[in-house]
């Protein structure tokens, strides 16, 4: 059982980007929060961008829940 | 234009009672992971209500689970009413209000579990890593998958590489300053450890004076030729089941660290020491003395370095 859970963990820790992980726990919580805003601002940028070129579609007009 | 942000802080500065959940919470946590809307988890009471409402004024509230009929916050509940859960759209973004996380418990369960981070000037609760992860191992879509491969990634990052930290104290010196009184129970300071080249890492402390006064007085009873104090401080607290936590609050080249004593069960170190710093050791005793004399200063304030 403990075999299996270390094997777990291993897959998941070759499976995520680590650079990037390490980069958030580099910042404070708060630049964490400003990270994420600037993020969502990019990928509403490009939602906005694609309605632009394709038009709305029900995908762009979903809220992710 | 989302502005989870925004969103956030209104909340906080309205002083509501909750406990920031979900992918946001999965943010604070260190996940990369963007989320949409912001979850918390709280009890609207008629008075949280009245707290809420006045938050996301100018932000147009509607709830949306029934998108035809488009009720306004300020119309739903009536007065005097309140309800369970609210899936609200704003101007700034989607927020979701749950009263309970059911794989955790109720919310005054999530509550004591919670961690406190401060965030745009407040102390902020936000769900522990250990429940986040609970809940998004219950979960089955591919992005809470994502999200939890990213938490449990944290979770390994925090754990503590004890015999590296320890390595690191052990070579270098320190230099000890408080300096801030948060209230009459709490203070805040910072330590400053100071390399050969004399550039500093500032550790930011706080800590109940409570705590610090039986710190000191446990300093004081090590013999006066002690090792490194930080060094004996993680074996006396590691068997007294009392924590250090250092987590890095600041990248912009001066690291600084938040650090704090508190009743947990292990150590949690959320940094990389390598190639960092630190200098000659401190004496406990010494140290013992000097916190015991700063807690009865009658200013409350003081300063002092030891090398």
């Amino acid at each position: 059982m403990e075999v299996y859970i270390k094997e777990s963990l291993n897959s998941v820790l070759a499976n995520t980007d680590h650079d990037l992980i390490d980069f958030n726990l580099s910042l404070s919580y708060e630049e964490r929060l400003l990270n994420h805003q600037r993020s969502l601002d990019t990928i509403n940028e490009l939602l906005k961008a694609r309605v632009q070129i394709y038009g709305e579609s029900e995908s762009s007009t979903q809220t992710p829940s | 234009m989302e502005n989870l942000n925004l969103l956030l802080k209104r909340l906080l500065d309205a002083k509501i009672d909750f406990v920031l959940i979900g992918g946001y919470a999965a943010v604070v946590h260190g996940a990369s992971q963007v989320t949409h809307d912001l979850d918390i988890c709280a009890v609207i009471t008629e008075e949280q209500l009245v707290k809420l409402k006045a938050a996301l004024k100018g932000l147009d509230p509607k709830h949306r689970m029934n998108p035809s009929a488009q009720l306004s916050l300020d119309d739903f509940p009536a007065e005097g009413k309140t309800i369970d859960n609210y899936y609200l759209r704003t101007t700034a973004g989607v927020l979701d209000i749950l009263k309970e996380v059911s794989i955790v418990g109720d919310f005054e369960k999530l509550k004591s579990n919670a961690n406190t981070v401060k965030i745009f000037g407040h102390e902020c609760k936000v769900i522990s890593l250990d429940d986040l992860i609970t809940v998004k191992k219950s979960m089955t879509r591919p992005k809470d998958k994502s999200v939890l491969d990213e938490l449990l990634t944290v979770k390994q990052k925090l754990s503590i590489d004890s015999e590296s930290f320890l390595k690191t104290i052990k070579a270098n010196s320190i230099s000890f300053s408080a300096v801030k009184v948060i209230d009459e129970n709490h203070f805040e300071s910072r330590v400053i450890f100071k390399d050969s080249k004399n550039e500093s890492l500032n550790f930011e402390v706080a800590i109940s004076k409570e705590d610090l006064r039986n710190f000191a007085e446990r300093l004081k009873s090590f013999p006066k030729d002690s090792h490194d104090y930080l060094e004996v401080i993680l074996k006396s607290l590691k068997s007294e089941k009392i924590g250090l936590s250092v987590k890095v609050v600041d990248s912009s080249g001066r690291c600084e660290f938040k650090l704090e004593l508190k009743e947990v069960k292990k150590i949690e170190l959320g940094m990389k020491f390598s190639n960092t710093i630190l200098a000659e050791p401190l004496k406990l005793n010494k140290l013992g003395q000097s916190i015991e004399s700063w807690l009865n200063h009658p200013s409350g304030n003081f300063l002092f370095s030891l090398k």
